[in-house]
């Protein structure tokens, strides 16, 4: 075993996650774990992700526009810079999701793929299914047990040896024309909703809990104001007012000067 | 209310000082507060910076009285909360140095267990509330300089009418004054 995996186990482990199944909602896994800070913004297109450390926190950037099975994938790929306490690095797609030309990003994928599909719990889905075929069809609902992609899916699969290289190469073109989109839909395979695919949904950039939940009791000591707010996580001020309201939290009123 | 005469230490916020300046007044607040006073090292930056101006050139019987000592610059363990706070604080556009004097004055005045501050800006206000620090405003000052006959009623309302927005008038002076005078607990 690699020591990308061994180390993604560690790090499964030390979150509580056991590892024959799937993370059932990654980002509240990490954050809640203090393990990184994430932030799902706008970024610029070709970009997939970043991570950043400062005083020990590390801090992951995730794109807004990408798909949430390609954004959980991120994020234990940040992870990863993050368990080996990589230099800040700005995530191009073609090293996530690509053909990455350093040991880094190689080493960083190797911890996602684990982390987020543990061999492991491949051999006990495999069990269960017992004898799964070797179709396209098995790939799709793979890949949405395991909220990741159909390619990562089809990748994990075959490191498990329970499907060829080949036949993982002749699903790859098929995935690229998303044939493998239709067979979800013609499954009834629906995602299960996690943290990152609410955000997706609703299309409105994330800061990390920690810091909304410090902006939060800043604006209640009247410290900070929406706009503030609205600047630092570059989202509309009305936007912010509505959500402070809608949590009941309002400034406390500030005592008389005379 | 808080009482800066009987505190044996007074941070005070640059605002105090040019409201006292206006009124033609510092020689006055120097004599009241003489040994308790200190500014820190930013306060003092913005204060030689405003005696530059006409409106103020007042400001320069500070530097020829020596008065008041400034404090020693934040201990390193305060220089991250007062960078946060500058961040919390400045509104798109303003310069970095904007709020530095109201919060060096807040931090610092928690740290020497200062007994209050002088201090009007709002955000200073708010976070020597939030730090639990004591506070005054410069009207409630300029009140108890008056109550304590260290002012004459015109001088105190003078710079009461100076450190509070328009709508504020003598009534509103004459009730702080009643408040001011009634027995404290």
């Amino acid at each position: 075993m690699s020591g990308a995996a061994q180390q993604a186990q560690a790090a499964r482990a030390r979150l509580g996650l056991a590892l024959d199944g799937p993370v059932p909602d990654l980002l509240r896994a990490v954050e809640d774990g203090g393990e990184l800070a994430v932030s799902v913004i706008e970024l610029p297109d070709g970009i997939s992700g970043a991570y950043a450390r400062r005083e020990g926190q590390g801090f992951a950037f995730l794109s807004l526009r990408e798909a949430p099975v390609r954004q959980r994938f991120t994020l234990a790929h940040e992870l990863g810079h993050h368990e080996f306490k990589d230099g800040g690095v700005i995530d191009a797609s073609a090293d996530v999701f690509g053909s990455p030309t350093t040991v880094r990003e190689r080493r960083a994928n190797a911890f996602a793929a684990e982390f987020l599909v543990p061999l492991a719990a491949v051999q006990r889905w495999a069990q269960a299914h017992a004898d799964p075929d070797v179709s396209l069809v098995t790939v799709v609902a793979f890949a949405s047990w395991f909220r990741v992609s159909a390619l990562v899916a089809a990748y994990r699969l075959s490191a498990a040896r329970l499907m060829s290289t080949k036949t993982v190469r002749g699903f790859e073109q098929a995935i690229q024309d998303g044939e493998h989109v239709h067979l979800a839909r013609r499954q009834q395979l629906v995602d299960l909703p996690d943290e990152l695919s609410m955000i997706h949904d609703t299309g409105r950039p994330r800061m990390p809990r920690r810091l909304w939940a410090d902006a939060v009791i800043g604006y209640e000591r009247g410290l900070l104001t929406p706009e503030r707010i609205a600047q630092a996580v570059g989202r509309d001020t009305v936007e912010v007012e509505a959500e402070l309201d809608a949590l009941g939290v309002h400034p406390r009123a500030d005592e008389p000067d005379y | 209310m808080n009482r800066a005469r009987a505190a044996t230490l007074v941070l005070l916020d640059a605002s105090p000082f040019y409201r006292f300046c206006e009124a033609r007044l510092l020689p006055i607040l120097a004599e009241y507060l003489r040994g308790n006073a200190r500014i820190t090292p930013e306060v003092a930056t913005e204060l030689r910076r405003g005696a530059r101006s006409s409106r103020h050139a007042g400001l320069r019987y500070l530097e020829l009285a020596g008065w008041p000592p400034e404090t020693s610059a934040l201990p390193a363990e305060l220089q991250r909360p007062f960078l946060d706070y500058s961040r919390a604080a400045r509104q798109k556009d303003e310069p970095t140095s904007r709020h530095a004097g109201e919060i060096a004055t807040v931090l610092m005045a928690a740290h020497l267990g200062a007994g209050v501050i002088v201090i009007d800006d709002l955000f200073g206000k708010r976070l020597a509330r939030d730090r639990g620090v004591p506070r005054l405003s410069t009207a409630q000052l300029a009140v108890e300089m008056f109550t304590e006959g260290e002012l004459t009623e015109g001088d105190g309302y003078r710079v009461f009418d100076l450190s509070t927005p328009t709508e504020a008038g003598p009534r509103d002076f004459a009730r702080a004054c009643e408040r001011a005078r009634a027995p404290r607990d």
